[in-house]
């Protein structure tokens, strides 16, 4: 699977999505910080950190007892240009339908 | 949306075109004005909630189906890119007068891209056109020659 789809996986799942989001606006953080921010047990929390970092999205750093997780940024640029890309194809199509209909 | 991620999930588009609404719905809806921008080398529309909206290109086809149609102001169907059988896009057109009295002012979201699922966008599958697999590859060499 090639970064992008592993991001829109990741990403297919609402939780996640916050776990993602809290760690893009305030990560590094560990599942017991993580786990009040979200609204689910400290373990479920972690177990949607694992699936992140074995899809590559997250890296996780031992700290103590303790893993703190950061977002591995990449994967996301791939899934970015994606969307630009979907983008691209509307910006060209009605760019053609205003000429079409303009009868330029 | 009630979360934002940071990849968006939504694509929003918006732009005036110089003539009246109704012939903006003509181009949306009409097989023979669609295939001109959209631009295929077939449709069928079955303009009617429930419907199926079907473009076929030279070697791959897709299909949608029709959820809001309010001639001529606005039209929603959620689209197929991977086949039926998988989490489908939804795509909204909103048509309103534009400011000067004879052009319209269409919004086009296409929306739901975190449901994909990798089928979707792991190389050029079944649904996605060789376009968009050219255009992911020359924006994909763009951001690494940027690096």
């Amino acid at each position: 699977m090639d970064d992008a789809g592993r991001v829109f996986t990741a990403l297919a799942d609402p939780t996640r999505r916050r776990i993602v989001r809290e760690l893009s606006i305030d990560g590094p953080l560990t599942a017991t910080q993580l786990a009040p921010r979200v609204g689910i047990s400290r373990q479920a929390t972690s177990k949607h950190l694992l699936a992140l970092a074995e899809a590559g999205l997250a890296t996780g750093e031992h700290i103590g007892r303790e893993t703190r997780f950061e977002l591995d940024t990449r994967p996301f640029a791939e899934a970015e240009s994606w969307m630009r890309a979907i983008g691209a194809l509307w910006d060209r199509r009605l760019h053609t339908l205003k000429a079409f209909l303009e009868g330029a | 949306m009630s979360t934002t991620t940071p990849v968006p999930d939504e694509i929003h588009r918006e732009l005036t075109i110089g003539v009246p609404r109704e012939r903006v719905w003509a181009a949306l809806t009409e097989p023979d004005q669609l295939v001109q921008w959209f631009p295929t080398k077939g449709a069928r529309v079955d303009l009617r909630p429930g419907g199926e909206l079907y473009l076929e290109w030279d070697e791959q086809s897709a299909t949608g189906t029709f959820d809001e149609i309010d001639a001529p102001n606005r039209l929603v169907y959620r689209w197929f890119p991977g086949g039926t059988e998988l989490p489908s896009t939804t795509v909204e057109f909103t048509l309103t007068d534009a400011d000067d009295g004879t052009g319209t002012v269409l919004t086009v979201v296409e929306r739901g891209f975190a449901q994909l699922r990798p089928e979707h966008l792991a190389g050029n599958e079944e649904g996605w056109t060789s376009e968009l697999q050219e255009l992911v590859d020359y924006l994909n060499a763009t951001l690494k020659s940027r690096h």
